[in-house]
């Protein structure tokens, strides 16, 4: 287990940084596009199509993080109100399908990237292919396949995962939730 | 059934497109030599634009409506069909055009994409509408424009002194209305259901140009039909060629009669006025699309040129 | 067939506590690969990405990101007091302050799930403090979003306008009269859910601490005010104006407040991603999933039954299945798809066309805090990091509110068909 343990923090260090960095980025392109339309005259355009690119990327390249911190919403309910071992097993079926889904979808996203890239096709108004749309696909699919695999492991032994506080600051995690008086409903 | 056919498009049902659409899955529907499911699928419901193209590669769509102007991310010389004061504006000197020699050549050069492109649809002559009259080049200047994602139309409105503005097609009326653009180019049927003309004071009629719509087919699922069906489908959108015109002129009417009660001021140009225009936009417009398109581009150009001449 | 088996899968996966977007991709593959069409299973990938390549859906990170900031700073804080200060008096007067601060956040945005985290984190708190509780906090603040949809602009009654081709301006009135009709309703119900909790009883603030209140609220009220007046100075569109607003709070806080420094601005936007993410992934898996029930044509089957009805119980027939349609499918793509086929068959028994459109919307404004399937409740989930049953308790008395609502305008077309017909 220990070997697997230093990429994949590794992985989370790298992806929280380049998802910050895309975040900024789609702010900064937006903005300024509309400050320098409105008051220079000037249209950049293919913002627009970058902006949206970068978002296609947040999603998939989010959603490794997403699996990494347990963040992901469900409908808990039954999870709730198993016994602790009965919910572990329940855990690692989740743990299963997410492995054979995002597998599934890796495969699929490949066969897609490659044939789109292999195409020549152009985006629409930013000089780019248009397959780096669809590379977030294997990318983030793949990636997320490795964290349920590493969430099943860690569920059977018992290793510690990631929290969202890992990557952000502690104050903002906890701001909506602190000020909630406990079990007031 | 042998086959399905999805034709998808991206306008709202009722749309010339969309009545020309049926027009053809109802034929292929009602074939009796031919075993085909038809179902049309508007209004973006399988796919916004470029994706529904991919569709057709990847084969999950079979036939798609769009724009030329989305196909130029696969088969840059289709970027031909944006050429401002390029095309007649005789109607039956386009139709005629249309269905050349010289198009057919423009059309099949999308064959290499896997997308056979059948025929041109033809949407009516696009006019510019704004806030003020915008009759000399000069009056174009400072404004900001809604347009298209393609490099001929970008190139078009910088010409002009536009500021080109790229925003969906859905945001576009409030853009409008807050003022964050000034003015957008479209057919009128198009300008009228998109309801424009409720935040727009004047219509240009320029006919600068046109909004063709591709009638496209998945080449690998074109192969895979019998010729007997082939013969079917292609005379189908041949007729879907005449509904459209006949549908879009129907409804030019009806908009031009809304926008009078409307209260829109219908600017017409004088010929002149109309050379102006054409000299300020066409010279750098051709001079992008050969810059960017080599000697196929120039020789797909000629060729278009040399039709367009012979047809007057 | 294969809609069944995906909508069973999916649910099955759902009560098993899978991750939401996991249940909704598994139904889909399932249903797909099994039952669907024969079609190379890679359109899957396709519609994944198509389905969060939109450029309306923008807004969602970045408000989410400008949310962040706000709640980590002094912007948020300041605003409450202000609020607190000038109606936290009042019985009720808090909770109806959040429901107009959601109204006029609506005149700003189109869609209606933006307020949940604009505004959401920076009234939630002092709302507890106050009294309430935090189901009916959630529930408030979950449901007054909606209005967002409601009140023009709106992105879904644009998409009703283009598909039945009426006028947007007309459908826009409409729906400003229904989001007045809504306001009222969620303000009664604020009342008499004060006056039985006995809250908003306390001191009202001397003068001069209000006024001090008021002060300090100045370059915090210049975030709303430089959204309003850009988006109708034609500055920037509503998507750009989040955008607008990131750099507005993050130039606040870390220049004039100082309450960020830069290194931690960009922390911040690590951490906002993470929670980004989980509303992406959720409207590509949504998506993917409606394209599915669209290629199986489930909406025209669902229209086609309708068409059975008699005519006096249309309206009620389309509110019902619209109610429906909005509980699994996100609202911008069900107007998409529902309206051409409701439209003409309301139209045939006399509704007019522009009623017609705000009664659909509110459906669907309606559908983003019903189960199983609402926008809003999963984006409370994350903002308010309280579960799923919990949430269902609370928005379960603001569901009623909204459906009498929505009863009032069905039936009652006068309430809101007074503004467009003086506009005609
Ligand atoms: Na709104
Ligand atoms: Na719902």
């Amino acid at each position: 287990m220990r070997w697997l343990e230093f990429p994949l923090r590794l992985t989370d260090k790298l992806t929280a940084w380049m998802l910050g960095l895309m975040l900024v980025a789609i702010t900064l392109i937006l903005f300024v596009n509309a400050m320098a339309r409105y008051f220079a005259g000037i249209a950049i355009v293919g913002g627009e199509e970058l902006a949206r690119c970068l978002m296609v990327w947040m999603t998939f390249l989010g959603s490794y993080l997403l699996v990494r911190t347990q963040a992901h919403i469900a409908i808990d309910v039954l999870a709730i109100m198993l016994k602790p071992a009965t919910r572990k097993i329940l855990v690692m079926v989740i743990c299963c399908l997410g492995i054979l889904i995002t597998a599934y979808f890796f495969v699929l996203g490949y066969e897609l990237t490659v044939r789109i890239f292999s195409s020549g096709q152009r985006m629409s108004s930013v000089p780019l292919a248009r397959g780096w749309f669809y590379l977030s696909i294997p990318v983030g699919m793949g990636l997320m396949c490795v964290a349920f695999l590493q969430t099943l492991l860690a569920t059977i032994t018992g290793l510690a995962q990631p929290k969202v506080s890992d990557f952000s600051l502690p104050e903002v995690e906890a701001a909506a939730v602190k000020a909630a008086p406990e079990g007031k409903l | 059934q042998d086959f399905t056919l999805k034709i998808a498009h991206v306008v709202p049902q009722g749309d010339p497109r969309d009545t020309a659409a049926r027009h053809v899955a109802d034929a292929m529907n009602g074939s009796e030599t031919c075993s085909v499911e038809a179902n049309v699928y508007p209004a973006g419901q399988l796919g916004q634009t470029t994706d529904l193209i991919e569709g057709m590669q990847i084969g999950s769509i079979e036939a798609v409506v769009l724009p030329a102007s989305f196909l130029v991310g696969f088969q840059p010389l289709m970027g031909l069909f944006d050429f401002p004061y390029f095309w007649p504006t005789d109607l039956d000197q386009l139709v005629a055009l249309h269905n050349s020699d010289a198009l057919r050549g423009l059309l099949d050069s999308t064959n290499e994409q896997g997308v056979y492109s059948m025929a041109v649809w033809h949407t009516g002559y696009k006019q510019w509408t704004a806030n003020s009259a915008l009759v000399e080049p000069a009056d174009y200047a400072g404004l900001r424009a809604r347009v298209m994602p393609s490099a001929v139309l970008i190139e078009q409105q910088e010409a002009l002194g536009l500021t080109p503005v790229d925003m969906p097609f859905a945001e576009t009326y409030s853009a409008l209305q807050s003022g964050a653009i000034d003015a957008q180019e479209n057919p009128v049927p198009t300008t009228y259901s998109m309801r424009f003309q409720e935040v727009q004071s004047h219509l240009m009629m320029t006919n600068h140009g046109n909004l063709d719509q591709i009638f496209m087919v998945s080449s690998a699922w074109w192969d895979g039909l019998t010729p007997e069906c082939q013969d079917e489908l292609s005379t189908a959108v041949s007729e879907g060629q005449q509904v459209v015109i006949d549908e879009t002129l129907r409804i030019e009417d009806e908009a031009m009669t809304a926008f009078a009660d409307q209260g829109v001021e219908i600017i017409e140009l004088t010929d002149a006025q109309l050379e102006a225009l054409k000299e300020a936009t066409l010279p750098p417009v051709r001079e992008l699309f050969l810059s960017q398109n080599g000697d196929n581009g120039q020789q797909v150009l000629e060729s278009v040129e040399a039709a367009i001449a012979s047809g007057e | 067939m294969a809609s069944s088996v995906l909508i069973l899968s999916a649910i099955a996966l759902l009560l098993a506590s899978a991750p939401i977007f996991l249940a909704l991709l598994a139904g889909t593959v399932v249903g797909f690969e099994f039952f669907g069409p024969a079609m190379p299973p890679v359109v899957l990938a396709q519609r994944l990405v198509e389905g969060v390549n939109v450029f309306s859906i923008l807004a969602v990170p970045l408000f989410v990101y400008a949310a962040d900031i706000i709640s980590r700073g002094e912007i948020g804080e300041r605003l409450v007091r202000l609020m607190e200060s000038l109606v936290g008096h009042i019985t009720g007067g808090l909770a109806i302050a959040t429901v107009l601060t959601c109204a006029m956040f609506g005149a700003i945005s189109g869609i209606g799930a933006a307020a949940v985290v604009s505004i959401g984190p920076i009234v939630y708190p002092s709302l507890l403090r106050h009294g309430y509780s935090r189901s009916f906090s959630v529930g408030l603040i979950l449901t007054a979003s909606t209005l967002s949809m409601l009140i023009p602009p709106s992105v879904a009654m644009i998409l009703y306008s283009v598909q039945v081709s009426v006028s947007v301006s007309q459908v826009f009135l409409a729906g400003l009269g229904t989001g007045l009709i809504f306001v009222i309703g969620l303000s009664a119900y604020c009342v008499i859910y004060a006056v039985r909790h006995k809250l908003g009883r306390q001191e009202r603030m001397p003068f001069r601490q209000q006024l001090r209140a008021l002060q300090r609220g100045l370059i915090p009220m210049g975030l709303p005010i430089l959204i309003f007046g850009g988006i109708y100075g034609g500055i920037f569109t509503p998507t750009e104006a989040a955008a607008a607003a990131c750099v507005y709070a993050a130039i606040v806080e870390t220049l004039v407040f100082r309450r960020l420094k830069l290194r931690e601005l960009f922390r911040l936007s690590q951490g906002s991603s993470i929670t980004i993410a989980t509303l992406l992934i959720l409207i590509a898996a949504g998506s993917t999933m409606t394209w599915f029930m669209t290629l199986e044509r489930v909406p025209a089957m669902l229209a086609a039954m309708m068409s059975e009805v008699p005519g006096v119980v249309v309206l009620a027939a389309i509110n019902v299945l619209v109610l429906i349609i909005g509980m699994f499918i996100d609202p911008n793509s069900a107007v998409i798809v529902i309206s051409p086929l409701i439209a003409p068959a309301a139209m045939a028994v006399g509704v007019d066309s522009v009623h017609l459109g705000a009664i659909i919307v509110f459906n669907l404004a309606i559908g983003m805090i019903t189960p199983p399937f609402g926008l809003n409740i999963f984006i409370g989930m994350s903002t308010f990091k309280i579960s799923y049953a919990e949430i269902m308790r609370a928005v379960l008395p603001f569901i009623g509110v909204a459906i009498v609502s929505l009863l009032a305008i069905t039936y009652f077309p006068q309430l809101i068909m007074w503004l467009p017909e003086l506009a005609r």
